[in-house]
């Protein structure tokens, strides 16, 4: 998949772990742990904007383009 | 307070109306079916009489009461028996089907696989058994109109299944997009 989602690195960077994120923007664990691994079919603009928020970042840190 | 949708609703009613009557046809139908094995097997002492060489007629249990008539004759015991065999199983898919639309979640591979089941059962099972009675060299002529009809429901539940299939790929996007 040419997207690739880098939120991993946003988390390790903020040393903030994965289950706090989910509580925070809303989502489960098991589908933070599904963004994480870029198996998302869409992610909403609201989601996105949330993720920036609590990391402080741009979607560009989140989001990457790498053609296959 | 979110209310049921009405189609989960008359859905759960035709499930467990069907389911019913699932379990009182199956009781019949092995009732029926074992006493007229076991009575041409010879075996005496069954609630059963014969009424002239070619019928006979199959009693409650315990009980002197008329419950089934039969023929004695290999056309009429072949197509009793395989239209029986038909409608038990499609009494099974149909609660299958029921019970799909009856779900919170519609679009499922689980729900997707039941009509599947349902619209190949209706399409080829009648026609495998037109078949089976033509090689017998048996009249096929009462069960022509059944067979049609139910060819035509397989037809329309197989263009529901492929809306079903779409409504699975939109659900699996919806799900996976967060």
């Amino acid at each position: 998949m040419p997207i690739i989602i880098n939120l991993d690195v946003m988390l390790a960077k903020r040393k903030m772990r994965s289950n706090e994120l989910a509580e925070k923007i809303g989502l489960t664990t098991v589908n933070l742990s599904i963004l994480k691994t870029g198996k998302v079919k869409a992610v909403r603009l609201a989601t996105l904007e949330a993720i920036c928020k609590e990391l402080d970042c741009q979607p560009g840190d989140i989001l990457e383009y790498k053609e296959d | 307070m979110k209310s049921i949708s009405p189609v989960r609703n008359v859905a759960n009613i035709l499930y467990h109306l069907t389911r019913g009557l699932t379990i009182i046809y199956w009781v019949i139908a092995a009732y029926v079916i074992s006493i007229t094995i076991l009575a041409k097997s010879g075996v005496k002492g069954l609630p059963l009489s014969v009424t002239n060489e070619t019928r006979f007629t199959i009693y409650y249990p315990f009980s002197k009461t008329p419950f089934f008539l039969l023929q004695d004759e290999r056309t009429f015991l072949v197509t009793t028996f395989l239209v029986i065999l038909f409608y038990g199983l499609f009494l099974v898919l149909l609660l299958g089907v029921f019970d799909t639309f009856r779900q919170k979640k519609l679009f499922t591979p689980k729900g997707v696989q039941r009509l599947t089941r349902f619209y190949l059962a209706n399409f080829f099972l009648p026609v495998i058994a037109i078949i089976i009675l033509l090689l017998m060299g048996e009249p096929i002529n009462d069960l022509l109109i059944i067979t049609f009809l139910h060819v035509v429901l397989g037809i329309f539940i197989y263009f529901m299944t492929a809306i079903f299939r779409q409504g699975l790929e939109l659900q699996i996007e919806q799900d996976l997009t967060f």
